[in-house]
Order: structure tokens, then C-alpha cells, then sequence
């Protein structure tokens, strides 16, 4: 199982590629310039962003999705689980998107099914983040045996496929949207853990983090003041993208039957339900679907975006 | 005059059996006219029929014409068939699942058999067997000439059939409560089987017809251990290979019994559990034949011309179930807020797509124990009444357990959810898979039946005796722990009755009791099709979901 930390195994389709380029970022060749080198100032990210057209179009998905989750159910028409009309109309001026197999406003479920999605994401990630990042600090600042238990742990993790592992941890604690949003989060967490791990290898070596252990900084400061500012351009690249493979992995265990529970909308959910139907009214489980790839796809040129913003390197090549 | 020849002889001995039914108010026009259709009856006998029925005969009046047989059948060919579930193993005394037989029917016989008009008729038995005065002795006369597949090859003898039914009612046999009433299965010589009964049962016939009876030979248990990995018989097809998840094949059997079948050369299965794909296959002529043709796609199969439809009614029934032991359900009040809730009209629609019919009673509208009482419509401020009454005027949480993998049944489920929310009902929704509903709904065992609600169904039965079985104190497949001592004594009455008249009024009556008791609430039967390509010929839909008649099937290719 050579080169972990830079493939990603074909049996983890959910698996966000390791962002090596940024990893490098604080290594930035212009250490005399140290302000900006520890952190790239915030209207340079968005000029740069705003300098590609994918990224931006990446940006405004995201936006969207946002605006959806925050406002979605307060301006749905319809009650997510009434039964409101006849089953599977087509989009029609009352019900714009149709109605489902049995009855249900589409568009109100999707507008539903919006927050899941978002709130999913953010709790995914926020779990994964915060203990990846914290795993990956101390391993890459301290190395030695804490460096190779933490990555063994993490390649136990990474060697099952994602989706089993999620289903396993959702069967041993429950069916229910929490622990499902905690399975992704297990799931997600090395995937942090290893940026992190990566960049707090290389700015360990820096001379301010030796200047700062010189005239004894406690570790916790050192890592949360010195490493931790300077690792979090490769860390939001990670957020970004992250966040869009738990938006997929929620649709997919949703899909299976796990997390959500019935009727509660969700995307997946709304897939899986209407997936039957998919010949006498596609756009039951065609739109949900629609919604979910242009999430994840956002949120994806976004990721990408700012790695090629925030990756010096990557910059001055453009 | 002269001699009828033999399609005008069973053309006669059918009308006969049909007219018979119809004169008794057994079966309805629309089933005398489906199944008439099946059997190639002509015109003429299908006028008189219909009038018997009560109607004129109209045009289209079919929903499913089977496909005609109105060519000479021309042998040959390898029939690809698209089944709805893989078996897992093929042995029907460890697991009773419609997916075992729907691969092993072709290859097994049984003594009776199960005719497209749902009477019984016999198969390795030569004849109906005697029955002795008291009905407690039923004799059997084998078929002469019948030989089993290889590598047993040798004729059928009725030694064979008291061990097949040895091994059926063995106490590790899933099974083995269809033969509860049996007492001694013995073989005088080797063309006789006789079976003697504890008490007199009139559903031991059906049942002598059904999956599990199927006749093997003890040597393949010799061999093999189990019949899960291989299947030696009698039938019309012998059994080639099955790869799990992949396909079964099974090839002519040459030395078949019934004089010229089975037309073709084998048949070639593989699994397409999705609905959507199911629907697929057969448009795109992917494969040749499908079961349980997707209902939703009736309607566009039916426009198609590349398409022929079988199928009708179905001896189905889709309920809701109440798990007697676990309060509030306990409390009769909430069951019939509950009934009073509920609207059979909107529930059934997600399950049948309009190709089925909503009913209160345990069966059919047409079949003839029915009780076709008026659908009621919801009356949600008598249920809020019932609910106060019973003290939950501030409504109650339970939950509702159904089938992950049927839509039509957690579709309903979804909307009985729905429903009852309305009286202040809370219900959790669990769809759950296979295992863990046989677990915790359909278990035997009361201790491990934990479910409070739950929305599923039953089908393939032929007696209604089987049925009304489901509410028997302490019965295997009393899943609502229901107990009335009248509807005990009206079960074995209906078991001891002969007479059809007799048996329709009991089974009324105890319908009648069940719709006060409301163990179950009847929801609505789906019909049941077979779809297969225009050219499949020959074909015959048997409402108790079968596909025996693959054997008569031929293609006109």
C-alpha cells in the first residue's frame, strides 16, 4: 500500500484528492517578506478568484446553495411531507416542480431538502475539520511514534470504501440524520488530517517556529498561534472540497435508506424514492439529482479555484 | 357429429368448469372473460359465458389479454427470462420464498396442481385423489411413466412422495405447519400414496399444490445433503446451473410426461430486481419474458404492440397490521380511529398505479369468499371522537415498520403516515430490509415481534382458509398476536366444510368480525402481470402468481 499520502484508493469514490501542491504553501520561497507569507491577505484570494471564471462560477453555485438552505423552507409553498395533490403531476403553475409518488410538492421538498444537505455539510465538516486538524498538527509537529499511530489510525480509516464504513458506523449506533452526519464525519476526518499533518511537517522547519521554541513557547501556542495560521490556505481548499463529498455521501446514504428518516426530505431520499417513476415523471427524481450534482460541482470548482488562489506557486503561473 | 378433437374436448371440459363458477358466483364477468381469453375458447363459448356472467359482451373489456394461441406451437428456442429476485437457494423447505419457486416450479412436479381457474387439478397424481367418508383418508394413484431428470433417471415411485413429505413436515422444515393436520403419509405399493388427517381439512388439498410440496428423490439429498445447490425432479425443464446473483439456466426435459412440451429448448433467467430495469428489458427485448411486470408501467406496456401483457387479479392482500400486545394499539378505540382515518382511495394509488382495487375484506373482489363491502371513505372527526374517547384527544407516538425494498408498500406506508398525522397520530417510519422485517413483523415467535405498526402484505395463496390461518390463536403467522375465540371455531369450521356455499359464509363471517376487531386493516390487492415480447406464445397467467405455464410457451420467431 505504497504512496498513501498522495492517491486516493479507487475503492473510495468519496474520497476528496489530496490537495498536495497547497500542502506546500507555507514553504513559499519569499520567507523575507514573512507577513506575507503567512498569510496571503484576503482581497488577494478574491482578486484571484475572481480572475478565473470557474472558480467564480464555482463561488456563485455555492452562494446559491447557501441562500437556499438559509431561506429555502421559509419560502417553500407547500409543507415538505402534505400530501398536497394527485401523485406524480408534472411541473404545473401550482406545483412548479410536480409532485411526487405520492403527492408530495417537489419543489417544497427540495427547498427542504436543501438545509439537510447544507446542515449535513457544515456538521461533517465542522467534526472532520476540527479533529483532522488537531490530529494532523500534533502528528506532523511532534512526528516520531504519535506521528505513526495517528497515520496508522487514519490509513485503518482511509482502507475501508467510504460508503461501508458510514453504513457500519450508522448500523452500530442508529439510524438517524445525527449519527449519519457522524459517520461521514469518521469517515472524512484522515482527509484533513493529512493536509494538515503535510503542511505542519514543512513550516516545523521554518526559522520562526525554531525562534518561537527558542525562547520557550509553550506547544499549544506554538500550534495554535505559530503552525495552525500559516497551514489554513491548504486547510479551506480542503473545507471546500470536503464539503462537497459529504453533500454526495449524505445523498447516497439517504439513497440506501440511511440518516434522513422518512418523510423527512433529502435529496437522496428523493431519488431513491422517485427513481421508480423515472419513466412516467423524470423530474421526481431527476431534479433532486440535478441539485445535488450542481452542489457538489460547485463546491468543487470553488475547492479548486482556491488551491490555484492560494497556491504561490500555481499563481505567478498564471 | 363424431369425435370432438382435443381442443374442441378441453375447449368443452374448460367452458364447463368456467360456467360452473360463474353459476356459483365464484368468479366475476371480467375474470370469466380474462380467463376464457387464457384458455383459447372461442367466441361463441365466450358470448354464452358472458351471459352467464350477467353482461353482454363488450369489446376491450380486457385490462390484459394473455397472449393467444392462434397458431400451431413451433418448438424451439431458448425463452430469456427477466425474474424479480435471485433465489439464493433453491430449496423450499428452508426458506419458503416466492424467488425459490419461481425457479424450481419448472423443474419439480407436485401431486396436485393449481389450474388458471384456481381450482385444483392433479399433476404426478393420475386422477383427484379418493376421499374416505369421514374425509380423513385421501388416496392417491400416481401418474405411470414419469421419470426423474439425471443422474437419478429412474420412474417416479411413491416412496418418493412419502419422503418429499417427510422431509416437508420435518420439525426443521420451514414449512412444516402447512401439514399440521396431517397425521400418516404412507406408499401400500409403489402407484399409491395414502394420507391420512388428524381432522378433516379442506385446504389440504391447495396446499398439496403449492411450492413446498414438490416431489424429489431421496437419493439427490444422499448426495447433495440439501436440494439449496441443485434441483432434480420431474418437470418439464431440468436444472443446468444457477450462479448466484447471475442467472439460472435450465434445458429441456425430453422425457417430460405431458406428450409434446415443453415447447422450448430452456430457458435462460437472470434477476432484474429494479422495477425501472424490469420495465427496461422487456421494451428493449433485453430479455423475453418478465414477472411481476412493474404496475406502474402497465399503461405504456399496454400501448406498446412489441409487448403482450397476462395477468389480472391477484391473490394478494396489502394491510395494515396492529401488534396486539403493545398499547395503545391494544385499545380496539384507536384501531378504529385509525380505520376511520385512513383513505383506502388515496393509499392504494402509490401501490398499484390504478391496477388493483382497494378493499376491506381479506380478498379479491372477485374471488369467491370475498366481502365486497362499500369502501369507506376517511372520516377524520369520527376518529378524532374515537381518539378522545380511547383518552388520547392530545394524540399518541408509535411507529410503522414496512419494506425498504417494496415500493408498493412503503409508498402506502408513507401515506398512512401521512394520514394519521391528522388525528394527532405521531408515527416514526421505519423501512427496513428484508431480514429485519421477517424479524420483528412476520417473526413466529410473539417474543420476537416488536413492531407496533406495520404496513406489509400476503400473497399467493389459494385457500382462503390459509388466510383466515393468519388470525388463529397462537397461529405461526398470527403477526397480530390476535385471539377471538369465534373466529378459532369458525376457522376449523371452515376447514371441515366441503361445500363452497357453506365455506363463502363462513369466511364472510369471519371477515365480518375482523372488521370490527381490526386486527388488520385491509388496504387494497394488486393485480399481477407477466409482460412478454408479442411473439412469446402460449402463455397462460395463473392468478396465484406462477409462471408453470413457461411450459406451454413457445416462439413464434
Amino acid at each position: 500500500m505504497g504512496n498513501r499520502g498522495e492517491g486516493v484508493p479507487a475503492s473510495l469514490p468519496l474520497a476528496p484528492p489530496a490537495t498536495s501542491p497547497a500542502a506546500r504553501v507555507p514553504a513559499a520561497p519569499r520567507l523575507l517578506d514573512v507577513a506575507s507569507a503567512r498569510r496571503p491577505t484576503r482581497p488577494s484570494i478574491w482578486r484571484a478568484i475572481l480572475r478565473q471564471r470557474l472558480a467564480l462560477t464555482g463561488a456563485c453555485i455555492v452562494l446559491f446553495f447557501v441562500v437556499l438552505a438559509a431561506v429555502g423552507p421559509f419560502v417553500a409553498p407547500n409543507d415538505p411531507t402534505s400530501l398536497v395533490g394527485v401523485p406524480l403531476q408534472g411541473p404545473n403553475a401550482e406545483y412548479w416542480l410536480g409532485t411526487d409518488e405520492i403527492g408530495r410538492d417537489v419543489f417544497s421538498r427540495l427547498l427542504h431538502g436543501a438545509r439537510v444537505s447544507f446542515q449535513v455539510g457544515l456538521v461533517a465538516v465542522g467534526i472532520a475539520g476540527t479533529v483532522g486538524t488537531a490530529l494532523g498538527l500534533v502528528a506532523g509537529y511532534r512526528g516520531g511514534w504519535v506521528d505513526n499511530v495517528l497515520i496508522l489510525l487514519m490509513d485503518i480509516i482511509f482502507a475501508f470504501p467510504a460508503v461501508l464504513l458510514a453504513i457500519a458506523i450508522i448500523t452500530f449506533r442508529g439510524n438517524n440524520l445525527l449519527n449519519a452526519m457522524i459517520a461521514i464525519a469518521v469517515v472524512f476526518t484522515p482527509a484533513f488530517m493529512r493536509i494538515v499533518r503535510g503542511a505542519t511537517l514543512s513550516v516545523r522547519q521554518t526559522q520562526y517556529i525554531e525562534a518561537a521554541v527558542s525562547i520557550g513557547t509553550p506547544l499549544p501556542r506554538i500550534l495554535a498561534r505559530h503552525v495552525f495560521p500559516n497551514i489554513t490556505a491548504p486547510l479551506i481548499v480542503q473545507v471546500s472540497l470536503v464539503f462537497a463529498f459529504a453533500v454526495l455521501a449524505e445523498a447516497a446514504l439517504a439513497y440506501l435508506g440511511l440518516g434522513n428518516k422518512p418523510p423527512a426530505p433529502s435529496w437522496g431520499s428523493m431519488v431513491s424514492g422517485s427513481y421508480g417513476s423515472l419513466r412516467l415523471a423524470p423530474w421526481a427524481s431527476v431534479i433532486p439529482g440535478a441539485a445535488i450534482g450542481l452542489t457538489v460541482l460547485g463546491f468543487n470548482l470553488l475547492g479548486d479555484g482556491l488551491r490555484d488562489a492560494l497556491d504561490p506557486r500555481l499563481r505567478s503561473a498564471h | 357429429m363424431g369425435i370432438p378433437s382435443p381442443e374442441k374436448a378441453r375447449d368443452l371440459r374448460h367452458f364447463d368448469a368456467l360456467l360452473d363458477q360463474v353459476l356459483q358466483g365464484r368468479i366475476g364477468r371480467r375474470q370469466v372473460l380474462a380467463r376464457a381469453a387464457a384458455l383459447g375458447m372461442s367466441a361463441a363459448s365466450l358470448a354464452t359465458l358472458s351471459a352467464a356472467a350477467g353482461g353482454p359482451l363488450e369489446a376491450g373489456g380486457l385490462t390484459a389479454l394473455p397472449a393467444r394461441q392462434d397458431a400451431t406451437p413451433k418448438p424451439g428456442g431458448i425463452l430469456k427470462v427477466g425474474l424479480q429476485a435471485d433465489p439464493s437457494a433453491l430449496d423450499p423447505h428452508r426458506q419458503t420464498l416466492t424467488a425459490i419457486w419461481h425457479v424450481i416450479e419448472h423443474v419439480y412436479n407436485r401431486l396436485l396442481t393449481i389450474n388458471p381457474d384456481l381450482t385444483v387439478g392433479p399433476e404426478l397424481a393420475a386422477a383427484m385423489p379418493e376421499i374416505s367418508a369421514d374425509g380423513l383418508t385421501y388416496t392417491f394413484t400416481l401418474r405411470q411413466g414419469v421419470m426423474f431428470h439425471p443422474p437419478v433417471s429412474r420412474p417416479l415411485v411413491a416412496s418418493d412422495v412419502v419422503a418429499s413429505y417427510e422431509r416437508w413436515r420435518a420439525p426443521e422444515s420451514a414449512a412444516a405447519s402447512d401439514l399440521a393436520s396431517v397425521d400418516t403419509i404412507t406408499a401400500p405399493d409403489d402407484a399409491t400414496v395414502v394420507i391420512t388427517l388428524k381432522q378433516p381439512d379442506a385446504s389440504i388439498l391447495p396446499i398439496l399444490a403449492t411450492s413446498s410440496a414438490i416431489i424429489f428423490a431421496p437419493e439427490t439429498i444422499e448426495a447433495n445433503g440439501d436440494l439449496s445447490q441443485v434441483a432434480v425432479g420431474t418437470g418439464p425443464f431440468r436444472f443446468v446451473e444457477y450462479v448466484p446473483n447471475t442467472r439460472v439456466v435450465l434445458e429441456k426435459n425430453p422425457e417430460y410426461w405431458e406428450e409434446g412440451l415443453p415447447y422450448l429448448d430452456g430457458l435462460e433467467m437472470t434477476f432484474v430486481s429494479e422495477d425501472t430495469q424490469r420495465t427496461n428489458a422487456i421494451i428493449t427485448g433485453e430479455v423475453d419474458f418478465v414477472e411481476y411486470a412493474p404496475l406502474r408501467d402497465i399503461d405504456q406496456m399496454e400501448a406498446d404492440d412489441a409487448i403482450a401483457l397476462a395477468g389480472d387479479e391477484n391473490m394478494n392482500i396489502r394491510f395494515i397490521a396492529f401488534n396486539l400486545t403493545k398499547p395503545p394499539l391494544d385499545n380496539p378505540l384507536v384501531r378504529q380511529a385509525i380505520a376511520a382515518a385512513i383513505d383506502r382511495n388515496t393509499i392504494h394509488v402509490p401501490g398499484t398505479f390504478g391496477h388493483g382495487t382497494p378493499t376491506v375484506g381479506l380478498f379479491p373482489p372477485t374471488f369467491w369468499a370475498a366481502l365486497n363491502e362499500e369502501i369507506p371513505g376517511p372520516d377524520v372527526e369520527r376518529a378524532k371522537q374515537l381518539m378522545a374517547e380511547a383518552g388520547f384527544a392530545d394524540g399518541l407516538k408509535t411507529s410503522i415498520t414496512s419494506w425498504s425494498q417494496y415500493s408498493f408498500l412503503s409508498a402506502p406506508a408513507l401515506v398512512v403516515q401521512e394520514q394519521l398525522k391528522q388525528i394527532g397520530i405521531d408515527a416514526e417510519l421505519n423501512l427496513v430490509e428484508t431480514a429485519t422485517m421477517i424479524e420483528v413483523v412476520h417473526s413466529a415467535d410473539p417474543a420476537l415481534r416488536t413492531y407496533e405498526i406495520a404496513v406489509t402484505g400476503t400473497s399467493g395463496h389459494i385457500d382462503p382458509g390459509e388466510v383466515a390461518n393468519n388470525f388463529k390463536t397462537g397461529a405461526s403467522g398470527n403477526l397480530a398476536s390476535y385471539s377471538n375465540p369465534r373466529v378459532d371455531e369458525l376457522i376449523d369450521q371452515g376447514m371441515a366444510a366441503t361445500d363452497v356455499a357453506e365455506r363463502t359464509g363462513i369466511y364472510q363471517e369471519i371477515q365480518r368480525i375482523l372488521l370490527q376487531d381490526l386486527p388488520w386493516i385491509n388496504l387494497f390487492v394488486a393485480n399481477q402481470y407477466e409482460a412478454m415480447r408479442s411473439d412469446v406464445k402460449g402463455y397462460v397467467h395463473v392468478a396465484t402468481g406462477t409462471n408453470v405455464a413457461l411450459k406451454q410457451t413457445w416462439l413464434d420467431r
